[in-house]
């Protein structure tokens, strides 16, 4: 099957003082449609630099030094911006973690659902309303056709949510990436929301790149798993094989842990420490330094990859031997 | 903050230790010497009597900056008193004291300082005495705000119940803890009668001619635009542009480190 | 809140016209020889101070001040040889037009310059545009005003030094144009350090991120989501500048010689003409007041709308 996003060998540097360091690197993945790649790891690892860098919406400071970063069969990285731009949108949707700040608050809420659309083509007001209020019923707003002239701040986080998902869907882009999407959320609305991605995933083919450091939700709702540290790869693979077999001691880290209920910020609560600042990358495993089962090889040289395309990590002394 | 003080300490030396060096007098009237450019014989240039700018812009430092500075002190004192007076008092007198002070805030100083110095007599000690009178009610509320937030604290409450007098406590505690907000007040006051009182004498109505200020030359400058004479415009003006400037630097300086930022 | 805002403007007033009566009767020899002038004979002296009412008590002639006040009668200016109350009308239209045109001209200039500031915000040109804007709120509105005359009118020869020109059409124009950007430049500058300030904050929040990557333009999201939320507190800092405004159109005024309320107080100051000095006084100060209470008035009504909303 075709691919919708395929990102190879990726790497971002941020600059700072006149000094450059690298903040994520040899990223590669590939993401089908109607498929969900869960992309794994704490607060600091990188994974939120790569969705702004899919984007080309990285802040001001990062740069994508090298790699290939392919959507619908061309490197986004050698369009001109203006292009790049008109992909964001149409060919992909965003939508962020804090859903209480995402939506422009002295907007009502069908204005915004219905921008995209008035800036491709003169709407009467009748059928931009009509269109805005399809938009919120795809994403299950209630009581939708008394709501469109309310402001964002009338709603609940979870509907906010809602509504930044119809916003990011309106023009039915073929991949999604959702960043954190329901973190700020409480339990029952995080499920709700879900699932319902899961249901527009179904309608609509929609690939969707799922940024979280919850894994306890990444076997219900994706189908590929990609947990990062420190800015690099640390294990890869289908959703049953991984969690069959799981090689890394930091993916095993990140499964024993208990995540907080709600909050942005999240720690690993078996393993002490954070992840390394980017200033201070050694040639080593950058987990070396937290790891249970640090080895003397370690911290001297790159862990080796081990495995296969289904299933890869990379680790000097892995959980489980994985074959080749 | 420290390039605003260096900034500021030139000015002061320039204006006060400045006429040992260069002794030239700043009202000596040389007719062969009228609107002399800027050169090695005159540093600054001359202007239209012949008198040299370096000098007239030395001594007219001093009454650009001295009445201004005495002027804030004046009121800092003022606005000290209004303030503590009023967050002291029953919270009847309080709210009386301050909704006059809210009428005072609304009138336009500037106006008013103008009408004034058509009635009274423009010498310098007059000058900081208006100057003093118009500017304190800023001050005024902050202090009286900063007395509010310290009564409620613990250490004030506590030395109330061992008897000491609302005027003790306003002396030891009270002062103490609004000393640098206070000074950081003052510092802007200073920048702001420094251009209020320049732009009285520019407008002739402040420090009087031939007595040198760089407002009052600035004015003369201006005057004498027409003639071509960049030098009596630029000077003046930059001195006062810099105390001003380097005024600000320090009262945002303090206040910077006062916010612990 | 509002009513609390009236009480307050009505004290203003009331001090306002308090001390102008007081320092009116503290000048040597009082009202009399301020009106007459310092040469005048005893016996006109006298005979003025029967008819104004001033061998009365104090008390007496303070209420008599403030009657004469309500019926507008503000005394004759023996240096323009012409009552005062009709000398306001003509001079209060001149300062409302540069008042207003310098207050647009800084208004707009501050959106943009905020704006490009927000923007820009981490990098140099941020940074530049922050520094020029402290260097023009420091630097003195007579300077930049003198600054200007020379370089525009006495070097370049471009624009008039000062006046007024002829009523309506272009010579109107150009005289407005120098004392105009005079008045909006320290004014711009404060307004769009504080505005810049604004568009950054909003610059940070999520819904930008969200409007970009929904494949916004730049130019589009900074005029219709940045600039519409980033405006509002914005138009209460244009309120407490009006007062500013006032101040420094005074200076500019006179700078210019441009014939508004601000150069005929300056002028009467010198002159010592004091019925029209008073009036004049009287004037300006109750346009600050009613712009304080006009901005106050906005902010409220803006600020219920918000809550409403």
């Amino acid at each position: 099957m075709r691919t919708v996003l395929s990102i190879e060998n990726l790497k971002v540097v941020g600059y700072k003082g006149g000094r450059s360091c690298p903040i994520i690197e040899g990223i590669t993945f590939n993401l089908e449609p109607g498929r969900t790649l869960a992309v794994v790891g704490e607060s600091g690892c990188g994974k939120s630099i790569t969705a702004a860098a899919i984007l080309g919406l990285l802040p001001w400071g990062f740069t994508v030094s090298d790699g290939r970063i392919v959507l619908d069969g061309q490197n986004a990285l050698s369009l001109p911006p203006r292009e790049w731009r008109q992909l964001r949108g149409k060919r992909i949707g965003a939508v962020f973690q804090n859903p209480l700040a995402a939506l422009n608050p002295s907007l009502p809420i069908w204005k915004q659902v219905i921008e995209s659309a008035q800036l491709e083509e003169a709407l009467t007001r009748k059928t931009a309303r009509s269109r805005a209020l399809q938009l919120l019923e795809r994403v299950e707003v209630p009581h939708v056709a008394s709501r469109l002239d309310d402001y964002p701040h009338q709603f609940s986080g979870g509907m906010r949510q809602r509504v930044a998902i119809a916003l990011a869907l309106a023009r039915n882009p073929a991949l999604l990436i959702a960043d954190e999407p329901t973190t700020a959320l409480d339990l029952i609305t995080q499920a709700q929301i879900l699932n319902m991605l899961k249901r527009l995933q179904e309608e609509q083919n929609l690939a969707i790149l799922f940024i979280t450091h919850d894994l306890s939700l990444v076997a219900e709702y994706a189908d590929e798993v990609f947990v990062m540290y420190a800015g690099q790869e640390v294990e890869r693979g289908s959703v049953s094989d991984l969690f069959a077999s799981v090689a890394h001691p930091y993916t095993h880290a990140l499964l024993r842990s208990i995540p907080r209920l709600t909050g942005s910020r999240y720690r690993l609560i078996d393993i002490e420490g954070v992840p390394p600042s980017p200033h201070s990358y050694t040639r080593g495993c950058r987990f070396a330094s937290r790891c249970p089962r640090v080895i003397a090889a370690c911290s001297a040289t790159p862990p080796p990859r081990l495995g296969n395309d289904s299933h890869e990590a990379f680790c000097h002394h892995p959980h489980r031997v994985l074959a080749p | 903050m420290a390039s605003g003080a260096a900034i500021f300490v030139i000015l002061l030396l320039f204006s006060w230790a400045g006429p040992f060096l260069h002794t030239a007098s700043p009202y000596a009237i040389h007719p062969h010497l009228l609107f002399q450019e800027p050169s090695w014989q005159h540093l600054l240039g001359t202007d239209d009597l012949g008198r040299g700018m370096l000098a007239r812009m030395m001594y007219g430092g001093r009454p650009s900056l001295g009445v201004a500075m005495i002027g804030s002190v004046i009121a800092t004192l003022l606005g000290l008193c209004y303030g503590m007076v009023a967050g002291l008092s029953p919270s009847l007198v309080d709210k009386s004291l301050m909704r006059i002070l809210d009428a005072i805030l609304a009138l336009p100083t500037l106006v008013l300082m103008i009408f004034f110095a058509a009635i009274i007599p423009l010498d310098p000690i007059s000058l900081i005495l208006l100057l003093g009178l118009v500017s304190w009610p800023g001050l005024a509320r902050i202090v009286r705000n900063e007395v509010l937030a310290y009564k409620g604290r613990d250490y004030i409450l506590a030395a109330k119940q061992y008897g000491a007098s609302t005027w003790y406590l306003a002396r030891t505690h009270l002062l103490r803890s609004m000393f640098p907000i206070v000074i950081v007040n003052a510092t802007f006051t200073v920048a702001d009668l420094i251009l209020t009182l320049a732009g009285l004498s520019f407008l002739g109505l402040g420090i009087q001619p031939p007595q040198p200020s760089w407002g009052g030359l600035l004015g003369n400058g201006s005057n004498l635009a027409i003639t071509g004479s960049w030098w009596l415009i630029l000077f003046p003006g930059i001195a006062i542009f810099l105390a001003i400037m380097s005024m600000n630097m320090i009262g945002q300086g303090l206040l910077n480190r006062l916010e612990g930022r | 809140m509002i009513s609390r805002r009236l009480a307050v403007s009505l004290l203003s007033l009331v001090f306002l016209v308090t001390i102008v009566f007081f320092m009116i009767h503290a000048t040597p020899g009082g009202p009399a020889y301020s009106i007459l002038g310092m040469h005048a004979s005893p016996q006109a002296v006298a005979a003025l101070n029967r008819q104004m009412g001033l061998n009365q008590p104090l008390s007496v002639q303070y209420a008599i001040w403030w009657a004469h006040l309500f019926e507008g009668r503000l005394g004759y200016s023996y240096i323009q040889h012409i009552a005062v109350s009709r000398l306001l009308g003509t001079y209060t239209r001149r300062t409302l037009l540069l008042d207003l045109c310098a207050l647009a001209l800084a208004v707009l200039s501050a959106l943009l310059v905020g704006m490009v500031q927000g923007y820009y915000a981490d990098r140099a040109l941020g940074k530049i545009i922050g520094f020029a804007q402290i260097l023009f709120y420091a630097l003195p509105v007579f300077f930049i005003g003198i600054l200007l005359i020379y370089i525009f009118s006495i070097r370049l020869n471009w624009l008039p030094p000062g006046g007024i020109g002829h009523h309506g059409g272009m010579s109107q124009m150009r005289h407005l144009i120098l004392p105009a950007v005079t008045l909006a430049l320290p004014i711009g500058a404060g307004l769009s350090r504080y505005f810049g300030h604004q568009a950054r904050q909003e610059y940070r929040l999520d819904y930008v991120r969200t409007a970009r990557a929904r494949g916004f333009s730049d130019l589009y999201v900074a005029y219709r989501h940045v600039l519409r939320n980033a405006v509002r507190p914005f138009i209460t800092m244009v309120g407490m500048m009006i007062p500013a405004l006032f101040v420094g159109g005074v200076l500019t005024e006179s700078v210019f010689n441009y014939p508004g309320l601000g150069w005929l107080l300056w002028r009467s100051a010198l002159d010592q003409d004091y019925p029209t000095l008073s009036a004049i006084t009287l004037l300006i100060g109750i346009l600050t007041i009613a712009g304080n209470l006009a901005a106050d008035v906005l902010n409220s009504i803006l600020d219920v709308r918000v809550r409403y909303e």
